[in-house]
């Protein structure tokens, strides 16, 4: 079909080619700029953005209820968190992205000078509403997390990512939604894309091992082993993380933009839009590539070296008498340790003359398994390497039980804490730990165990059990006690809840007494505070006196309180109490082959 | 009747199943094949909330034949479809699970719970499909298989959250306690309440509830 | 017979198209669109001018295809066309129609969540409305227009058949578009609102052209100024209102009953029988030709077998 010149057409007056170009493209951009910014103002009201909001902010306040955030956990977390938006982004996008199809409007929007391709931009550009909406969270996560005091510093570059991902979900919708209309392809999108992370590259969920040569598809897991040591986790480069998400939100828009110009594509358009897709491929994968590097043997050295020899990279102060040695970064700890110790050295008569030394170690154990390793080494010496270094802290975390003197210039007993500390309900339960150490460190009950002996403990099963003394019937121990859950006012309900979850039992001599384990599970746990079940009702039972009254009764006979010769009874006599019974001690057929347990001395 | 939703569905259901038995190995543990099934099983919980729709409302609802029927014949349909799709992704988790168990482990450790499984997804799609029936009867009739089906995943996910011991733990050896048979009755409470739910849902729209401002 | 002939003789010879200045108008030439098998339109010729140009044809004629050839939505297979002055085979000429375009198509699909002026500032901003003040402006005068004030903020589902259509003429609206292409815009209108909407358009500034579909021939009679019929695709006639019904002239009796051997006879409303044939039946008077007789004499000639198109008694040679 052609144009006939006979036809009539208007005289057109002359205009210069360039400035009829730039004003076509001056009103392009205007157009697209308003129609995405209503385009933006209606994702942020849809109720699935609104609702992905809430969700992601709840996951992030949901998750920093129980300890301290760590930041170079945390900067990571805050952007698994906004996943809970990115999904309900992709959706949203895709079902505005395909309304004109889907409510049977092609025709009419053909019909207006906005071109297809510039809608889709209009749709593109509306991504951006979301995306503030993510960096209004993450900025709020930002200062909540400030607010909790967590420890370390936040990475901008990390940060930025976990934005990304919102964008990346809204853009990939948009794409979707541009080339297919039914809303079940965005809820189909999600799960899949949901399931990629959550379920087949996770490990929690059991990690994959991807076929050799395709790990590149999948480089958003990162070592789970180097996220319990001290420091930053420096696995994945932020820089080549960040690429990888623009490059796939930029072929994602791509796909968006040509599918807007596909029913009367120009040659020129698209070999461009080819090359860019092929550009925006090949940075992708190299940026996939960099990712899944593995961590550099130099980086892996040093963060088991400051696990290993704490004392040689950690900053120590002095506050009152005590000194508080934490991991660099970890210094906003340091105060909430010492409210426990002043909380507890402040109800003493008289202040020990040996100085205490509250130490941060790491007491965690790294999976050898390479597959729980949550990245997969390339090679079999890698797997050999990781192995060594897991030996390298298993073995200094074992020590931590049974070496008083592991660490140079600790106290005598070590008093040690962990890289974690609880807030909120778990507060009280790592108040309590550290508590119970500095008061066995006072009574001069010793904070490890002595030797580990194996026993059976039925046709099948064998349990290592350590040993340790054990003060019965010592006036320290349920001073002890009483000191600890005195200290602050958590670690009383921490104590007493502690006793309710149920006594064992121990071996002392030919007898068998009731006896309790340290607290429930958090804080730091391979050394033992063992005690007596009489000591704890006994200690119970002090809680319930004035403090006052306990206190006087203390100062009247310390330091004499802390020998071993005073006993329950006359600690309970002295505070005119009758001595509780101690509890029954149940003895199972398997505990049957339990060893003894010598007293202290 | 959406055939595009439904075949969308099993097709991406089924996807997931080959993906996670193509990288199945030894060291799963039966945990982690089931909710690896269950994650495949979610896009046909999707399709599912899909199926009461009704693009021709406005005329089906004056005809003489019941309301219901609409919905019931889509669900006839795709029983089928969804059953055979259901089937493979079972056998496939089986075959992953016969990977992870070594040499000469007893034959019933071989056997995944199938029936609570199907029990536990047939009560999945019965949510959808009482929650996209319900918000059919809403001025957002249009946009119920939209809605239907992230509620109804996501709702699915609440459940797991809450103490109903409604998701127990695989028990595939001897000694292993075993909650499945408790799940069973609670999944066939759960759907026997999101039938009648969807039944009510389904009823002639003309009777609506009465309201005063 | 003669007559048609002459109409089709009348449609070639047809002097070219004089008005807005340099001639801008709506020129086809022998376009042709098929969809599969079906041959949608078949060589149409057609010059649309300032006014009201209405579209008659029954269902299959092709009005659908024609409009939206005319609004740029769909390309013919081949022929000539000139809208505006412009070519719409290329891109910028496409551009330039759309730029001073309002379309209402017959199924318009509407966006059940949005509200009315939302919608409305949408559809603004795609028409390149770009400066704000006059989009609201412009909302504002085709909001009134329409008679859609009351209802500007409400979402579209609450609106009934009759406003929605409304809305659609609304949109069209939008830009003060020199050339409006509104299929069936009448449909589902009650007749105030129809009279509203013929007044609407006589408000229109002489220079605008306008071409609506319809079924309503009283709508023809109403407002147009020229008229189309399209019969199977091919445009059977193209004058005035008065040319179409003076077709009929001396063609169309009353009688108190039905003549078997008439061409087309219906029952009236008042129980006579009107008759439209060359012979008069027995027993019937003259009346008056309208036309919607004359369209119905054509479409009834059109029906028969001869592929030339000739007028002929029902049945006969």
């Amino acid at each position: 079909m052609s144009a006939d010149p006979g036809l009539m057409r208007p005289a057109r007056p002359r205009v210069g080619t360039a400035s009829a170009a730039s004003g076509r493209g001056a009103v392009t951009r205007r157009v697209v700029m308003l129609a995405g910014r209503a385009e933006a103002a209606r994702l942020c009201r849809s109720p699935l953005v609104l609702g992905g909001l809430a969700v992601a902010a709840a996951l992030v306040w949901w998750n920093s209820r129980t300890t301290v955030p760590q930041w170079w956990v945390w900067d990571v977390q805050i952007g698994s968190s906004l996943l809970a938006l990115a999904g309900p982004v992709l959706v949203a996008a895709q079902l505005a992205a395909g309304r004109v199809r889907r409510d049977g409007a092609t025709q009419l929007y053909d019909s207006y000078p906005a071109s297809a391709p510039m809608r889709s931009g209009a749709h593109l550009l509306g991504v951006a509403g979301p995306l503030m909406l993510a960096g209004a969270l993450t900025g709020g996560a930002v200062i909540w997390l400030e607010l909790l005091g967590s420890v370390g510093t936040a990475r901008p570059a990390v940060l930025v990512q976990g934005v990304l991902l919102v964008a990346l979900g809204g853009v990939a919708g948009v794409a979707l939604g541009s080339w297919l209309a039914h809303p079940v392809a965005g809820i189909l999108a999600v799960i899949v894309i949901g399931a990629a992370e959550a379920d087949l590259l996770v490990p929690f969920g059991g990690p994959v091992q991807p076929p050799g040569g395709s790990a590149w598809l999948f480089p958003w897991s990162q070592p789970a082993v180097l996220r319990w040591l001290p420091g930053p986790v420096v696995a994945i480069p932020p820089g080549a993380h960040l690429a990888w998400l623009v490059m796939l939100a930029a072929l994602a828009a791509i796909a968006a933009l040509w599918r807007g110009g596909f029913r009367q594509p120009r040659p020129r358009v698209t070999i461009l839009a080819a090359l860019g897709m092929v550009g925006c491929l090949a940075l992708a994968g190299w940026s996939g590539w960099a990712q899944i590097h593995p961590v550099p043997a130099s980086a892996e050295d040093s963060l088991i070296y400051q696990a290993v020899h704490p004392a040689s990279v950690e900053q120590c102060v002095t506050q009152v008498r005590v000194r508080y040695c934490a991991y660099p970064g970890f210094g906003r700890d340091v105060a909430r340790w010492a409210g426990v110790v002043n909380g507890l050295l402040g109800r003493l008569p008289a202040r020990p003359r040996a100085e205490l030394v509250v130490r941060q170690v790491v007491d965690v154990n790294v999976y050898t398994s390479p597959l729980y390793g949550g990245y997969p080494p390339a090679t079999a010496s890698e797997i050999e390497r990781m192995s060594v270094l897991a030996g390298r802290l298993g073995r200094f975390v074992s020590a931590q039980g049974y070496d008083a003197n592991l660490v140079p210039g600790s106290s005598q007993p070590p008093v040690y804490t962990d890289i974690n500390w609880g807030v909120g309900s778990l507060a009280g339960s790592y108040q309590l730990g550290l508590a119970l150490q500095v008061a066995w460190w006072i009574a001069r009950l010793p904070t490890t165990w002595q030797r580990s002996v194996s026993y059976s403990c039925g046709q099948y099963c064998s349990v290592e059990a350590q040993v340790s003394c054990l003060p019965v019937g010592q006036a320290r121990e349920a001073i002890a006690l009483w000191l600890a859950a005195s200290a602050t006012p958590a670690t009383r309900p921490a104590f007493l809840s502690g006793l309710r979850s149920g006594a064992g039992v121990s071996k002392v001599g030919g007898a068998w007494l009731a006896s309790y384990t340290g607290v429930t599970g958090y804080g730091y746990q391979p050394g033992l505070q063992q005690f007596t079940g009489q000591a704890a009702v006994l200690a119970e039972a002090m809680l319930r006196l004035p403090e006052r009254r306990v206190e006087a009764v203390l100062a009247a006979r310390w330091p004499g309180w802390l020998r071993p010769r005073a006993t329950d009874a006359q600690l309970a006599a002295a505070l005119r109490i009758p001595l509780p019974p101690a509890p029954p001690a149940a003895v199972s057929a398997f505990d049957r082959g339990q060893p003894a347990d010598p007293v202290c001395q | 009747m959406p055939w595009a939703a439904l075949v969308a569905g099993c097709a991406v259901g089924l996807g997931l199943s080959l993906v996670a038995h193509q990288f199945a190995r030894p060291s799963q543990s039966p945990d982690s094949i089931i909710r690896t099934a269950r994650v495949a099983f979610a896009p046909l919980v999707a399709a599912t909330a899909f199926l009461t729709s009704d693009p021709h409302r406005n005329l089906t609802a004056t005809l003489p034949a019941p309301p219901w029927l609409t919905t019931a014949a889509h669900l006839l349909f795709a029983v089928p479809a969804l059953g055979l799709t259901a089937w493979l992704q079972l056998e496939l988790a089986g075959a992953d699970l016969r990977i992870t168990l070594p040499p000469g482990s007893p034959a019933q450790a071989e056997h995944l719970p199938w029936l609570s499984l199907i029990v536990e997804m047939a009560a999945w799609s019965a949510l959808a499909v009482a929650v996209a029936a319900v918000i059919s009867r809403t001025r957002w009739n249009e946009l119920a298989g939209a809605v239907a089906a992230p509620a109804a995943l996501a709702l699915t996910g609440v459940l797991a959250l809450a103490p109903l011991g409604l998701f127990p733990a695989a028990a595939t050896g001897p000694g292993q306690s075993a909650s499945w048979p408790g799940s069973d009755w609670r999944w066939c409470a759960l759907g026997l309440a999101e039938v009648l739910v969807a039944c009510w849902a389904c009823r002639d729209p003309w009777r609506r509830l009465p309201w005063r401002p | 017979m003669e007559s048609v002939r002459a109409v089709r003789h009348e449609t070639r010879t047809r002097a070219p198209l004089t008005g807005v200045a340099g001639g801008t108008g709506v020129r086809v030439e022998q376009l042709t669109r098929r969809y599969g098998r079906t041959l949608a339109l078949d060589h149409v010729d057609l010059e649309v001018g300032p006014g009201i140009t209405g579209l008659l044809g029954p269902n299959g004629a092709g009005k659908t295809t024609l409009l939206s050839i005319l609004a740029t939505v769909a390309s013919p297979d081949c022929g000539r066309l000139s809208i505006l002055g412009h070519d719409p085979d290329e891109s910028s000429g496409r551009l330039a129609i759309r730029r001073s375009l309002g379309y209402l198509p017959q199924e318009l699909g509407y966006h059940r969540h949005f509200r009315v002026a939302a919608f409305l500032d949408y559809v603004a901003i795609l028409k390149e409305i770009t400066d704000g003040r006059r989009r609201h402006a412009e909302i504002a005068r085709v909001l009134a227009e329409t008679g859609l004030e009351a209802v500007a903020s409400k979402p579209i589902r609450t609106l009934s058949g009759g406003m929605r259509r409304r809305l659609g003429l609304a949109q069209a609206l939008l830009g003060d578009p020199s050339l409006l292409v509104l299929d069936e815009p009448a449909a589902g209108l009650d007749p105030e609102q129809r009279l509203r909407f013929r007044e609407m358009l006589s408000r229109l500034p002489t220079g605008r052209m306008v071409v609506l579909s319809t079924h309503q021939v009283d709508d023809v009679t109403a407002i147009c100024s020229s008229v189309v019929v399209l019969l199977a695709g091919r445009a059977r006639f193209s004058g005035t209102p008065g040319e179409l019904a003076a077709l009929a002239k001396g063609k169309v009796w009353a009688a108190a009953t039905r003549d078997a051997s008439a061409e087309l006879s219906w029952r009236a409303g008042d129980g006579s029988w009107r008759h439209i044939g060359p012979e008069p039946p027995s027993g019937a008077n003259l009346v008056t030709s309208t036309v919607e007789d004359g369209y119905l004499l054509l479409s009834g000639s059109a029906g028969g077998s001869d592929p030339s198109g000739t007028v002929g008694p029902r049945g006969a040679a």
